[in-house]
């Protein structure tokens, strides 16, 4: 199935010029947006005998949204909206997320990192992209999203006798996230004012960076989070029925958020609006069941 | 018979929008609970309500003590108010403060390596401005109304008016000092239908002083209004600061208004040095109106924000110091703020057992700094505490009860000096010296800290200034003054971000206009060198 959604006057939190409010950020119709997709669900039985039950189930979606419209007191078609909810936890230094007409909804608006010989980023060290001659906010581009392009779904249930298995995982592409916790981890961090160590992620290591001044708008620490999410497993057995069919027994056992297999670096690929910052971990549950019923 | 109905139906409806349209729509709430510009002035006691907050502003960060109701977006709320983020733009950037959060804003700060993303540079801009958007609403609907007052309502409204003024005058000072050429709006733009246009640092200087002389007559006489209200004094020695700074702002010297204003100040005979230097910081200052002019006032009940003195004190705080009975902070010290070296032997004793100003906490803290996180490397400010003078703590134990000094008098006397210094006329360099030895005179509790005539120099002056109003928010401006902010005749630690200092750039002696709001408003051009 294919889809175009437009929404017209979004409404955003978007800052405000000075001396117009009372207020540095308002909540207004200011954006338009399309989204074109496309769904696809399968459904099969693969095999269906007297002792035997295949069932598979798979579904793809594509979406793809972007900013049609976006209105400002200038009418200027380059206008960059940044985002006031996208602020990077641990410093004070700014908001990550903007938007812009023909790019995605709050895609990441950071400096261009370049690399060493070794591939290891340089602290502050960016591309003068409007060659100007000196860094600064007129240097930062917009640069992935948070939203996934490619969603699936697989779902998949096997009965063999008296024994049976289901499962169900998602992939997600195309979704990426600001790995905040990295990118608030620095060597000067280690030391507090307080007069104690403070403890850093391992990710001050990575990039032995000393100080945290603007490496954090760096697009060093926007990160595939492209993932694959086993999310359910289930074991079954049912027991024979007995008493003429009045009574029936199944015990099974499960596990809830079984693996994940990502490239991405950060706790948890799976962050709603993308930034990583706050995380609670996802927990894994297992689960043990018993089933009687009584007719 | 059909037709007939659906006519009918027709008509009624065109009748009913028609006339619904024609009355113009009544938009005053009714609901009791609910109060908007509309009926805010129907009660009389809102002519001050809202000009309290209007101070408030110097202090508060929202509608809300403590926190919880922001006027400006920000992860800490504590750093949006006016004092917190004026303070850190006047003394974390210069010889006066090193702070040790290792705060990315803040590092940048002292380093001298802000750029236009740097959340201070932003905070400070949209703190200023939306201070001077309430004050031009406040000024729009009390002169709306003041023609429909009378009796003694009508001449407290008019001085509100002028009082509101007055802070607006002093918000766009601090604009023009940091920003140069800002946006700007008056009373006559109305809020939310427009896009500020950009002025000119010259003709913000002419705007300032034309309102600052305009509301003369209409504020209360020297030290006769309420406490912590603008009176005629306070307009007189803003107008002082501003006019020796002028040449910064305009290009032209105006050291001889300067005087002018001093002179105003001083023949008022209204203040004089009070006796005890280190009480004008102690959380009993309220008392020592004869040296404060006009202060942020505070309250440890009734000014609970994170980021006005409460910040000042508790930043400062660190190291060994005890902050429940020396510093009355039971809450403890954040252990941010401290001055460097090179400004700690500005001072020729700063023990303290000589020039008494020399306010330090060296117990446990070694120099020099080598790396501005630890805290326990430099010496310690304890100029401001939240203890009275008599020992006893304020009335909170994290909100403070200390005012802080935004007019005082010893500022009028260097001022003077200076102006005399830079050849102002109407004044002459015999009083300027007696005004420099009554301030050395309370420093050292006697006359052995006085100077001669052949001492009285502009180097002199500058580290004169530090010495007596360190911490008291003037330093980044002086030095500008002084030409010594940038560049490489006066280094200082960490200047340039790195630990002996190093040159920096003429441009950052204006702050940027803050990338978000250019985003915003394409009338704004960009300071040059950012």
């Amino acid at each position: 199935m294919l889809i175009t959604k437009k929404t017209s006057n979004l409404l955003i939190v978007t800052n405000v010029p000075v001396l117009s409010n009372f207020s540095s950020t308002l909540l207004q119709n200011v954006a338009d947006m399309t989204n074109k997709g496309a769904e696809l669900g399968l459904n099969a039985v693969a095999i269906s005998t007297k002792d035997v039950n295949w069932q598979i189930g798979y579904n793809i979606s594509y979406n793809k949204n972007t900013v049609t419209k976006l209105n400002n007191a200038n009418n200027n078609p380059d206008f960059i909206q940044t985002n006031p909810n996208s602020g990077i936890a641990g410093t004070t230094s700014g908001l990550i997320q903007a938007n812009k007409v023909g790019y995605p909804l709050n895609s990441f608006y950071v400096f261009q990192q370049i690399y060493d010989a070794n591939g290891k980023p340089i602290e502050d060290g960016y591309v003068d992209r409007n060659h100007d001659g000196q860094i600064n906010s007129a240097d930062q581009y917009l640069y992935k999203k948070p939203d996934p392009t490619v969603l699936m779904g697989i779902s998949s249930s096997v009965r063999y006798k008296r024994i049976d298995f289901s499962f169900s995982g998602r992939v997600s592409l195309g979704n990426y996230n600001y790995n905040n916790v990295a990118s608030g981890s620095t060597y000067r961090g280690l030391y507090s004012s307080l007069g104690y160590l403070s403890n850093q992620t391992k990710a001050a290591n990575d990039t032995k960076f000393t100080n945290a001044l603007q490496t954090n708008l760096s697009d060093y620490y926007i990160q595939n989070a492209s993932f694959f999410r086993m999310d359910n497993m289930t074991v079954g057995y049912t027991f024979p029925t007995f008493s003429n069919n009045k009574y029936k027994l199944r015990v099974s056992a499960g596990v809830q958020n079984v693996f994940v297999i990502t490239s991405y670096k950060g706790l948890d690929p799976e962050i709603s609006g993308g930034l990583d910052n706050n995380f609670f971990p996802r927990a894994r549950i297992y689960q043990l069941g018993l089933n009687c019923n009584f007719q | 018979m059909k037709l007939f109905k659906v006519l009918t139906i027709w008509g009624l409806m065109i009748v009913m929008f028609v006339t619904s349209c024609t009355k113009k729509l009544d938009t005053k709430p009714i609901d009791p609970l609910v109060t908007t510009s509309a009926t805010l002035f129907d009660n009389p006691a809102a002519y001050k309500q809202f000009l309290a907050k209007l101070y408030g502003s110097l202090a508060l960060s929202g509608q809300k003590g403590q926190f919880g109701a922001p006027e400006i977006q920000a992860s800490d709320e504590g750093t949006t108010c006016f004092l917190r983020e004026y303070w850190a733009a006047e003394e974390v950037t210069t010889d006066e403060c090193l702070n040790a959060w290792g705060d990315g804003g803040l590092v940048e700060y002292h380093g001298g390596i802000w750029s236009d993303n740097n959340l201070y540079v932003q905070l400070m801009y949209e703190r200023l401005f939306i201070n001077i958007a309430y004050t031009n609403e406040y000024i729009r609907d009390v002169n709306a109304k003041l023609g429909g007052l009378t009796g003694s309502l009508k001449n407290d409204a008019t001085q509100y008016v002028a009082e509101a003024r007055f802070l607006r005058a002093y918000f766009y000072y601090c604009a023009m000092d940091m920003y140069g050429n800002c946006p700007f709006a008056t009373e006559a733009d109305l809020p939310g239908t427009f896009i500020p246009k950009q002025i000119a640092r010259a003709d913000l200087f002419k705007y300032i002083e034309s309102e600052l002389i305009a509301i003369q007559p209409t504020l209360a006489d020297a030290g006769a209004n309420e406490y912590a209200r603008a009176d005629k004094a306070a307009d007189w020695a803003l107008l002082s600061r501003l006019y020796l700074n002028a040449k910064v702002f305009t290009g032209t010297d105006r050291s001889t208004d300067c005087i002018t204003y001093c002179n105003k100040v001083i023949s008022s005979g209204k203040y004089a040095l009070h006796n005890n230097y280190r009480n004008l910081f102690l959380a009993d200052n309220n008392s020592y109106r004869d040296e404060i002019i006009m202060p942020i006032a505070e309250d440890g009940v009734n000014t609970q924000s994170y980021g006005d003195m409460t910040f000042v004190i508790h930043a400062a705080v660190g190291g060994s110091e005890d902050a429940a009975n020396e510093f009355g902070i039971a809450s403890g010290g954040w252990a941010g703020n401290r001055p460097t070296n090179t400004f700690v032997n500005k001072f020729a004793d700063p023990s303290g057992n000589t020039d008494k100003r020399a306010i330090f906490y060296t117990s446990g803290q070694t120099i020099p700094i080598t790396n501005p996180t630890v805290f326990t490397q430099g010496y310690l400010s304890a100029k401001f505490k939240n203890v009275t003078s008599t020992g006893a703590r304020g009335s909170n134990d994290t909100f403070v009860d200390t005012d802080f000094p935004l007019f005082r008098f010893a500022e009028i006397y260097l001022n003077y000096a200076e102006a005399v210094l830079r050849g102002g006329s109407g004044g002459d360099r015999g009083t300027a010296l007696s005004y420099i030895n009554k301030i050395r005179d309370r420093a050292y509790g006697n006359a052995s800290g006085e100077i001669t005539d052949g001492q009285l120099t502009l180097p002199f002056m500058i580290d004169e200034r530090g010495r007596e109003l360190y911490w008291e928010a003037f330093r980044r401006t002086d030095l500008i003054r002084f030409g010594l902010f940038t560049g490489g005749s006066y280094l200082w630690d960490f200047k340039g971000n790195v630990p002996n200092g190093a040159a920096t750039d003429e441009h950052l002696n204006v702050f940027p206009i803050p990338a978000s709001d250019r985003l915003l408003n394409s009338n704004l051009k960009q300071n040059p060198g950012y």
